[in-house]
């Protein structure tokens, strides 16, 4: 394989990767990384000039937005996360024909498009839907005045119904790879279930449970198909909403690309403290490198 | 005290019984050696002492105290393992302190604690270490301070040094053998290795098929074996084929295959009985040639290897391949014809 | 000798495995009956009427008025047409550089990668506004090729990673092998790198394909309102038509569980293995 850059003749010869790569490079520096720049050009750009205007509008019709926005990322991340740990424990720690089986059907989740888990949350939390008649039925709800949503709660509900089973995927793999020795020698050390748990499995895992909760983080940002579907246009909303909003009826791409960087925003905020944490972790020996 | 006992233990998985009404008794502050080919059940013993495996029958006792049903975290066993299982998150220190802490001690008695372990392995500066930075053997010895500074009442090795490479095995099971003289902790230690069963034990326990096969000291096992298992396994061992002729005291003339008359050891048998006879390389003799007498019979030399410190010979006795060995200075060449002599003192023989 | 801590624990087993199912399956259950509920008044717990009237009419077997459904096989042949466009260019793409990346000392490849992976790291949704932006200048906005276009961006990422760990999972030697005996690097990447890959690329391919068949942001903000596909079908039905948006959501599952069972393994290891 040529990595030469002189050729025979003397002339300036490009290594064969470049032409392999090119495509690929070229493709991704139009396609994203031109509207990516773009997306900051525009959000300080009014009528052809510089200006923050964006940014104030943006702020002042949706600040209820982008804090709930916030809010429903934070606690969804947490929560898929928070569960995806306490289940891949039980997976790891369990084998028995119920464990087993579940782990299967945890999949399953992740495989179905967000579009087709919005319309199964449209019908399933419905006021009239099967989960209020099934607690109703069961005693837990009224069902003249059943629960209402299609709100945080509901939106809450189909992400974790959703990014639970990635999350369970990443940090039961991460468990998987660590020796039962190691538990072992804990519990004839005198360790007990919840010491083993959070002194051992849980720190020797910590890699996997950060990438989990950062990929969960970023997709949910940016997820617009299950807010768009289940809220709409209702206040608050998320900021994926709003976006579509103002470049559909209003044709806004300012404000629509200011609300875009506070969202770019929200994610680098915990990329940047994940490479923090990470760099922390590589001085920290690790098993799985 | 903490004499370990077992008695009577049946473990199997699914159908397949691993461990057969095995019985063991462990003296305190004896070393007790498992040996046996992989795959005979000495890990699933040691897993049932520990308690990460449930015994389908049987009893297990520390002391006078049945165990069988207390929880691996309150029995008091330090663990080794053959990957070491160092916490790889934890600094040397750490690992060694983790057991203690949970003992909810104070931290200067910790500190002090750690620092003892880390002195009887010689490994005082490497506290602040992660396991990553050692190398193996260094981790080995973490791995045995980090079970010996919570002074446990027994202590359970599965072949520590099988990760190391020849040399450091060499080492280390001095070092073992050392700590245990010193501390006299209760120990089983499990390997496959039977040099460094030799070496290391007070007593050798020989399991096959989850059965003892025999038990002794290591000079009893390895000259007196009580079955073929047990000779095959303990080093090269020939086995000459034949039938008890008479029994002369602690003597035993057979009549071998060859139709030729060995004189061995052994208790008295029936006359006419299958048997055969146990003899070790060493234990097969060159003399010069024209002297006859007893136990002297001719072969032929039918290879040589030379190994550097001794030679290797295969040699023909009445139609049977036997394994002698022979010192460098006076050396046969193959084709050779040799008498041998049989030391019956040290070939047993053996029934089915 | 089973305690009372035995059957305590097998109860909590039992309740998360109840609780588990309850909550996976619910949905999918819901969206099951939806599909085939003809009547359904509340609050009975099973639709009055069953029948696949919304699915005839789906499929565009039977035409009738009535129920507000219409036929979604045009959609869905464009929503496969556009996929198969979308998996050759995005392979076409993704397939020399994967390799360069996996067989090749290529300087920052660290960073290479890290720019592959952006998209699908970050917020999509802005991309797709300043595209559309972008687009309308160019003549793309609402045409098939700028919703390809779309689909390719989002599907390159999958298409790049897994090539490349691909490639690289074919140790060196085989190909050195081929080499020394006298292939020249040309017949021993069609003869011996290509046929070992081949596993690999059809999964990355079948991932594009799905990827393509699911995507909605980015063609809800290029396509609308002149290119439909099926996913952009099921959320217009979703506000008015119940049943028919879960016709065309079962539609969707389709494929995507069929998918799970045959690449599950690869992706557990594309992601644990890419991103750790
Ligand atoms: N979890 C298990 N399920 C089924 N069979 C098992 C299990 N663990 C061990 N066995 C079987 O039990 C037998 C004894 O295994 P054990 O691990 O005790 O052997 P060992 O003597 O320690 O061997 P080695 O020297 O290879 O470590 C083997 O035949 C093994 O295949
Ligand atoms: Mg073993």
């Amino acid at each position: 394989m040529s990595d030469s850059v002189i050729g025979r003749k003397g002339a300036v010869r490009l290594p064969s990767y470049v032409f392999l790569l090119f495509p690929a490079v070229a493709f991704i520096l139009i396609m994203y990384a031109y509207p990516f720049i773009l997306s900051f050009v525009k959000s300080f750009e009014l009528d052809g000039a510089f200006s923050t205007a964006n940014y104030k509008k943006a702020v002042d019709l949706y600040y209820k937005d982008i804090t709930f926005t916030f809010l429903v990322t934070l606690f969804n991340s947490t929560l898929a996360t928070l569960l995806g740990v306490l289940l891949s424990v039980y997976f790891r720690l369990n084998d028995s024909f119920i464990s087993r089986t579940l782990i299967k059907l945890y999949r399953i989740p992740i495989f179905i498009p967000f579009v087709v888990v919005a319309q199964m949350m449209n019908s399933f939390l419905a006021p009239h839907g099967i989960l209020n008649l099934f607690l109703g039925k069961v005693g837990l709800v009224n069902l003249d005045n059943p629960l209402q949503l299609f709100n945080f709660a509901g939106l809450s509900f189909g992400f974790a119904w959703k990014l639970i089973p990635f999350t369970v995927m990443i940090i039961f793999g991460g468990f998987q790879m660590i020796d039962n020795s190691y538990i072992e020698a804990a519990r004839s050390a005198g360790a007990k279930l919840h010491q083993i748990i959070i002194k051992i499995l849980i720190p020797m895992n910590s890699s996997s449970i950060l990438v989990a909760l950062v990929l969960v983080y970023s997709q949910i940002v940016g997820t617009f198909t299950l807010p768009y579907m289940l809220i709409g246009g209702k206040i608050p909303t998320t900021i994926t909403v709003d976006i579509a909003h103002r470049v559909n009826y209003y044709r806004d791409f300012g404000v629509a690309n200011a609300l875009g960087v506070f969202s770019y925003i929200m994610v680098i905020v915990t990329a940047v403290y994940y490479l923090k944490m990470n760099m922390r972790d590589a001085k920290i020996s690790h098993p799985q490198g | 005290m903490s004499e370990l006992r077992l008695k009577n233990i049946y473990k199997s998985y699914g159908k397949t019984a691993v461990i057969n009404g095995l019985s063991l008794d462990v003296k305190d502050g004896e070393l007790v050696t498992l040996l046996g080919p992989s795959g005979c059940g000495k890990t699933t013993t040691l897993r049932c002492v520990t308690g990460f495996l449930n015994p389908e029958k049987g009893d297990i006792y520390i002391g006078e105290k049945n165990i069988t049903e207390i929880p691996p975290e309150k029995r008091g066993i330090g663990l080794v393992f053959q990957n070491y299982a160092l916490w790889p998150h934890m600094t040397i220190f750490e690992n060694l302190a983790f057991g203690l802490r949970l003992r909810k001690m104070k931290d200067n008695v910790i500190q002090k604690k750690v620092m003892e372990g880390l002195s009887i392995v010689k490994l005082e500066d490497f506290g602040d270490r992660y396991p990553r930075q050692l190398s193996g053997g260094q981790q080995q010895r973490v791995a045995l301070a980090r079970a010996i500074v919570l002074e446990p009442d027994i202590l359970l090795l599965d072949e520590p040094l099988s990760n190391l490479d020849a040399l450091l095995r060499e080492q280390m099971r001095f070092e073992i053998g050392q700590i245990h003289k010193n501390f006299k902790i209760t120990t089983i230690y499990v390997t496959h290795d039977q040099t460094e069963a030799m070496v290391i034990s007070d007593r050798i326990v020989i399991l096959n098929k989850g059965i003892i096969m025999q038990q002794g000291s290591p000079t009893e096992v390895y000259s007196k074996p009580e079955n073929k298992f047990v000779a095959g396994f303990m080093g090269t061992t020939n086995f000459i084929p034949g039938e008890i002729s008479e029994t002369k005291g602690s003597r035993l003339l057979m009549t071998t295959e060859g139709g030729r008359k060995l004189l061995c050891s052994g208790p008295e048998a029936e006359k006419g009985k299958k048997c055969e006879a146990a003899v070790r390389p060493e234990n097969i003799l060159f003399c010069p040639s024209g002297e006859t007498g007893e136990n002297i019979f001719p072969a032929l030399v039918t290879r040589a290897s030379y190994t550097g410190d001794m030679i290797d010979y295969e040699i023909e006795f009445d139609g049977i391949r036997l394994r002698a060995r022979g010192s460098v200075k006076e050396r046969a060449e193959a084709g050779d014809k040799i008498n041998i002599k049989i030391d019956p003192d040290h070939t047993p023989v053996l029934f089915e | 000798m089973k305690s009372k801590k035995y059957y305590f624990k097998f109860s909590m087993d039992l309740l998360l495995f109840v609780l588990s199912l309850l909550i996976l399956f619910g949905p999918m259950l819901s969206l099951a009956l939806w599909s085939v509920a003809e009547q359904w008044y509340w609050p009975n717990l099973l639709p009055q009427k069953v029948g696949f009237s919304y699915w005839a009419q789906a499929l565009g077997l039977k035409m009738s008025f009535a129920i507000g459904a219409v036929s979604i096989v045009p959609a869905f042949l464009r929503s496969i047409a556009i996929a198969v466009v979308t998996v050759v260019i995005s392979m076409s793409i993704a397939i020399p550089a994967g390799y360069a990346l996996a067989k090749f000392k290529v300087p920052f490849a660290s960073l290479l990668l890290l720019l592959f992976l952006m998209p699908n790291a970050f917020p999509q949704q802005p991309i797709f506004v300043n595209l559309l932006s972008i687009f309308t200048k160019w003549g793309l906005a609402g045409t098939v090729t700028g919703v390809i276009l779309v689909h390719v961006l989002v599907g390159l990422v999958y298409g790049i990673w897994i090539t490349s760990s691909t490639f690289k999972a074919i140790p060196n030697h085989l190909i050195e092998a081929a080499r020394s005996v006298g292939a020249d690097s040309r017949t021993a990447f069609l003869k011996i790198t290509l046929p070992l890959a081949a596993p690999g690329l059809l999964a990355s391919s079948v991932f594009v394909f799905i990827t393509s068949l699911d995507e909605f942001t980015g063609t809800f903000f290029i396509g609308l309102p002149f290119v439909n596909t099926l996913p952009l079908t099921l959320y217009s039905a979703s506000g008015t038509n119940m049943q028919f948006a879960s016709v065309i959501g079962v539609l969707l599952l389709i494929p995507s569980i069929i998918f799970m069972s045959l690449v599950q393994k690869l992706l557990k290891a594309e992601y644990v293995g890419g991103m750790g």
